[in-house]
């Protein structure tokens, strides 16, 4: 219920990883989501689409893994 | 070629740097947090209103009260003539950590032992968000219905205590109580189990009784004078 916000710390953490990083470009972030965690993968799309980051992230897609318990990470950034 | 960054950071990170400092801010002087969550009209507001003028014999109390809108609930509990600041979510469906910081700013060290987060009225995102509090308690109304606990399983498996509450309406409704306790107790067999009615009066003897042992065994601990 609250991905929008959820979303909003991912892109955050996005944008300050590929700074850091030197990247022009994402193009896959990939996220580790706990089925314990009250997260629905597709409301994260969906608002992944409206608060993404410009040209930096416009190609970009989230894909996901679920795992057991409460984890809610960002476990890679690709792109270039 | 595109190059993969490995980051494996928690999402909810930045939440809980700010329980840790609530935490901290917290300790420093003395004041025990339990952070209140079950659905909207399950009789959080209710229940404060029945245990506070209880406690308040005993202890200092205040409330940090958590809702999208309005400042009704405040005025209800300001009434009771202990402090109660209010948190205006505006849409969003539960506390976070950064919004409980700023609402503790308000109460004064050693004027307050005790603060109630009555948290938004929600079975399912409260849960996720640490707020930097001491106890978590879930709570039910009969009128919702015994499988809630099975079906929002999160915020009764995170919680130190589980509150029933308006167990005057039984009669009147088919709440399956045992159904109720097995489940509770499979999720989480170590947690408190207490049943209120905020009407009757029923119950909040006993658990004005378990807050003040803990209250009093966080207060002892810090050597603080108390009680």
């Amino acid at each position: 219920m609250h991905e929008v916000s959820l979303v909003h710390e991912i892109v955050s953490i996005a944008i300050e990883v590929a700074e850091k990083e030197g990247l022009s470009r994402i193009s896959e972030i990939k996220l580790l989501i706990g089925e314990n965690m009250s997260v629905l993968p597709d409301s994260l799309e969906f608002a992944f689409q409206y608060l993404k980051n410009g040209k930096l992230m416009e190609d970009a897609v989230l894909r996901w893994e679920i795992c057991p318990g409460r984890e809610f990470s960002i476990s890679y950034i690709e792109g270039e | 070629m595109g190059a993969q960054i490995s980051i494996q950071r928690d999402v909810l990170r930045g939440n809980g740097e700010w329980a840790e400092r609530n935490r901290t801010f917290l300790n420093e002087r003395g004041m025990y947090v339990m952070n209140l969550m079950s659905s909207p009209g399950a009789g959080k507001t209710s229940l404060l209103e029945r245990i506070i003028p209880k406690l308040r014999a005993h202890i200092n109390v205040g409330v940090i009260e958590g809702d999208l809108c309005t400042t009704l609930d405040a005025e209800r509990i300001s009434k009771l003539g202990v402090q109660a600041v209010q948190i205006n979510t505006d849409g969003a469906c539960h506390l976070d950590a950064r919004m409980v910081h700023e609402a503790l700013q308000s109460f004064k060290a050693n004027r307050v032992d005790l603060i109630f987060i009555e948290n938004v009225g929600n079975l399912v995102c409260p849960a996720d968000f640490d707020l930097g509090e001491h106890q978590r308690i879930a709570m039910l109304s009969v009128t919702e219905g015994a499988d809630k606990v099975e079906k929002y399983p999160n915020v009764f498996t995170y919680a130190d205590a589980l509150i029933v509450s308006k167990i005057d309406l039984l009669p009147y409704v088919s709440f399956d109580e045992r159904y109720y306790e097995t489940e509770a107790r499979r999720l989480n067999p170590n947690s408190s189990l207490f049943r209120i009615s905020a009407v009757t009066g029923e119950g909040v003897n006993e658990w004005m009784r378990w807050i003040l042992g803990i209250v009093r065994e966080y207060k002892n601990e810090r050597g603080s004078n108390f009680m």
